[in-house]
């Protein structure tokens, strides 16, 4: 039978919306309200209002007319992306067997449930990216609802006493604020997705946006309303915490919080299958519609190598804190100089006329 | 009585000389002087046991002999059609006798005796008319497509008949059928309708090609035609779906869709059909929206229930035990403590046993099946649990993912369920809710990387069309359109 190529535009914004709620929820809320302080609720918006810039800037630079010297820059940019990829996918991977192993599941083994997910992404990867569009599509549509029931079930344990005025933050490492401002990301997958999309892009995206730094918000504010601000910058995933709190004695499970394991084990998916996708492409592989085995298996073992925790804690604060920080001058600072300096405006003016 | 053939050469080329020797060795012969290609000797050999030839002797005193199966020939129309004319007229037998073919081949003669039609041997030719009577039933209600408010229909084993019974839901004069015949040795008539405008030509004449370059001996039921069009279909989750309902019939081609249909098998094949229609009966638009979506919500629930629950039962019993409340961790306990089998191991050969049942009632028609049911369910389930060999909570589930998975509108998606429950089971006993998780993973990349004839079985689920939801139903007002948004939106072609 005959096959057909393409992305639908929802399920970019599919992508997009996982990618936004991604892993932010559960391995940034501990640092944010150590350091951010009553100002939680304003850096997060500070960040959602920084993802639609971003969205802006990496929508526009995907078809703007530029100087030759730009449009260079501009492909060159695409190998930039593939290290940020391979450090998120793996930093994702390495957050989640970390909650897993510590606070959810201790009994079950970090390395069976790691190659669990990376073979599982090596299967989607393999089958190209329209098909990996259609299951992260697919898993954000089946983790939209229990995601928001996670959230908006605890909150008959919130107490708005709780939500004093906030001044900024109050000091603290200068890595977090990238990390912060850098946390609603959904866009960043767009260079590589976007192209592909047949129908209009916006729309979705935005939507995909939305729901995610609305979701991102919500997690981020509630362990505050929840436990307090102290309490909450105690905790190791205050995230976690407050799913923990939400009980039912009228369902056959105690703590609804097993939930959270399925379904962040989609998105941790959805993270590894996009990032290494995005990733894949980014080196100028074509990734449909099958992606070689000769990328797909180095890409999946590094990932692995990189996951594992073999390697000192340390490491990979570094990681995620120079992979935020790496990921706002490719993703903010490049394309801004780009679309401000390299922009042909003849060109512009005619396709604006 | 035996056919004879000879070859005769000549410079114009070659004569084919073929008739019958009776039982008193004379030759009962037309001599057919027309000139055609290379005929098998070997294959011209064979008879017909229940073959009969009958003498006419006509008016002006010349012989014409008639060859018929008389199981497949109408007697009266032979009588008053056939031999009256010809023993009562002088005239030319082409005058006298309508509908009538000349035959210059054995195969040709061998099918068209087969097809029910007499062949006239009659100065120095030899003529075919199709008299075929077809032992057929009346038009009855459906026997596992029960239809409470809508057409009480089905199809049946004439393909003519069943072509009507779709025309007269779907009169529509775009709706065409490709008749051709399948079948090397018994061929049968196999009809391919679609709606021009609605299905996608180069789809259409994708599965005609295939079709047509299937050459199988003979071909029974409808559902053989599933591997020439699609090839090996591994996944238990069918691209096509099959109906005896001539209404459900009709509704698919309005939606661009292709109905395939047999002589001789009262269903058709419906294609490409999309994994969210198996949960959607056309009965359903009878009812208020709210209901129609409530239902349908219960239907998607209960395919989940009857995938899911019971690995996720092994899961919470055996791996992660921490989520389960404390009293109901001590009800079970209790309640297992003289069991002889571990959890998984009793689940296993439970659904094992449901699966022996609703197999045995299939297999047994009639009366018999659902006593076989009652029997199974009570006696046995019941047994069960008084030697040790099962828990009460293993016997609730299994009666919900016996019920579960039954509640779904389309019979062959129980195959699907039933085939992929075991695989989450074993998971989940393994790796606990996360082995659970990933194999919801596994399965929904497995399954949207499915697509038939351009159409992705997930649609419009993944890829996600929004838009496309609307249109998931038959056309309720003017400015909608009949064919479904996920079938009509698709992407350019790339190969």
């Amino acid at each position: 039978m005959s096959r057909r190529i393409g992305l639908a535009p929802w399920s970019i914004a599919g992508v997009s919306f996982v990618v936004t709620v991604c892993m932010t929820p559960v391995s940034l809320g501990r640092p944010v309200f150590e350091y951010a302080g009553y100002g939680t609720l304003l850096w997060m918006t500070l960040a959602w209002g920084a993802a639609l810039l971003g969205t802006y800037l990496t929508l526009t630079l995907i078809d703007a007319p530029l100087h030759r010297w730009a449009d260079g820059v501009r492909s060159f940019l695409h190998y930039l992306r593939a290290p940020f990829f391979l450090a998120g996918a793996a930093a994702m991977l390495h957050v989640w067997l970390d909650i897993l192993g510590r606070t959810q599941l201790p009994g079950t083994p970090r390395i069976v449930v790691a190659m669990l997910t990376v073979g599982l992404a090596v299967y989607a990867v393999r089958l190209g990216i329209e098909n990996v569009g259609r299951v992260i599509g697919l898993t954000a549509v089946l983790s939209l609802l229990p995601l928001f029931l996670l959230v908006v079930g605890a909150l008959p344990n919130v107490e708005l006493r709780r939500l004093l005025p906030f001044p900024l933050g109050t000091g603290g490492i200068p890595w977090v604020w990238p990390m912060i401002l850098f946390a609603p990301r959904g866009y960043d997958i767009l260079p590589v997705f976007g192209p592909l999309a047949k129908g209009e892009l916006r729309k979705p995206v935005y939507w995909g946006m939305a729901l995610g730094g609305l979701y991102l918000l919500l997690s981020m504010v509630e362990p505050q309303l929840v436990f307090g601000l102290t309490a909450a910058a105690q905790l190791p995933s205050p995230f976690l915490s407050v799913v923990e709190t939400i009980t039912s004695t009228y369902l056959p499970f105690q703590r609804i919080a097993f939930l959270s394991i399925i379904i962040w084990q989609m998105v941790v998916f959805s993270i590894v299958t996009a990032y290494s996708t995005a990733g894949i492409a980014s080196l100028g592989i074509r990734v449909f519609p099958l992606t070689p085995w000769a990328a797909v298996l180095p890409w999946s073992i590094a990932v692995l190598a990189l996951a594992i925790p073999i390697l000192p804690e340390d490491v990979f604060t570094a990681i995620k804190n120079i992979w935020s920080f790496y990921g706002i001058i490719i993703y903010f600072v490049i394309p801004a100089l780009l679309l401000a300096l390299g922009r042909r405006r003849a060109a512009r003016r005619a396709a604006l006329s | 009585m035996h056919w004879f053939h000879r070859t005769l050469g000549g410079r114009e080329g070659t004569a084919t000389d073929i008739g019958f020797i009776d039982r008193q060795g004379r030759r009962i012969l037309g001599l057919i002087s027309r000139y055609e290609g290379r005929l098998d000797p070997d294959a011209l050999k064979e008879s017909f046991p229940d073959l009969i030839v009958t003498g006419v002797t006509r008016p002006g005193g010349a012989q014409v002999h008639i060859v018929q199966i008389p199981a497949l020939v109408d007697a009266k129309r032979l009588h008053s059609e056939v031999l009256t004319p010809l023993s009562s007229s002088k005239s030319p037998v082409q005058t006298l006798l309508a509908e009538m073919k000349e035959i210059y081949t054995r195969q040709d003669a061998d099918r068209e005796l087969i097809q029910g039609a007499v062949l006239i041997f009659a100065e120095a030719r030899v003529y075919a008319m199709l008299l075929r009577i077809m032992p057929n039933r009346a038009v009855d209600e459906p026997t596992t497509e029960r239809a409470v408010f809508g057409p009480k229909d089905s199809f049946i084993e004439t393909l003519d008949q069943n072509l009507a019974l779709i025309r007269s839901h779907l009169r529509d004069p775009r709706l065409q059928a490709e008749v051709f015949p399948i079948g090397t040795q018994a061929p049968v008539k196999v009809a391919v309708l679609s709606l021009e405008g609605a299905v996608d030509p180069k789809e259409l004449d994708d599965v005609i090609t295939r079709l047509q370059k299937f050459r199988p001996p003979r071909v029974g039921f409808v559902s053989t035609l599933l591997r020439p069009v699609f090839g090996a279909v591994w996944s238990p989750f069918l691209p096509a779906d099959f109906t005896e309902r001539p209404y459900r019939a009709a509704d698919f081609l309005s939606r661009g869709r292709i109905a395939v249909l047999v002589d001789g098998s009262p269903w058709a094949m419906l294609l490409p059909v999309q994994f969210i229609e198996l949960f959607i009966d056309e009965e359903e638009y009878l009812q208020a929206t709210t209901t129609r979506y409530f239902v349908r919500g219960l239907r998607l629930l209960a395919f989940a229930i009857s995938l899911l629950g019971p690995g996720l039962y092994v899961a919470i019993l055996t791996v992660n035990t921490t989520v389960m409340p404390g009293l109901l961790a001590i009800a079970v306990s209790s309640n297992r403590q003289s069991l002889a089998f571990p959890i998984l191991t009793e689940t296993v050969l439970m659904l094992i046993v449901l699966d022996v049942m609703a197999e045995a009632t299939t297999a047994m028609k009639g009366v018999l099946g659902p006593a076989i049911s009652i029997v199974g369910s009570l006696i046995v389930g019941q047994a069960a649990v008084r030697a040790n060999l099962a828990s009460n909570l293993g016997v609730i589930l299994l009666a919900l993912t016996a019920l579960a998975t039954y509640i779904t509108p389309r019979y062959q998606l129980t195959y699907a369920v039933r085939v992929f429950k075991y695989v989450f089971l074993l998971v989940s006993g393994v790796l606990g809710l996360v082995g659970w998780s990933a194999g919801i993973i596994w399965l929904a990349i497995s399954l949207s990387m499915q697509r038939e004839l351009g159409v992705s079985y997930l649609a419009p689920l993944a890829p996600t069309l929004l838009g496309a939801w609307s249109t998931a139903s038959p056309v309720q007002n003017s400015s909608q359109s009949a064919v479904p948004g996920y079938v009509r939106r698709l992407a350019p072609r790339r190969r």
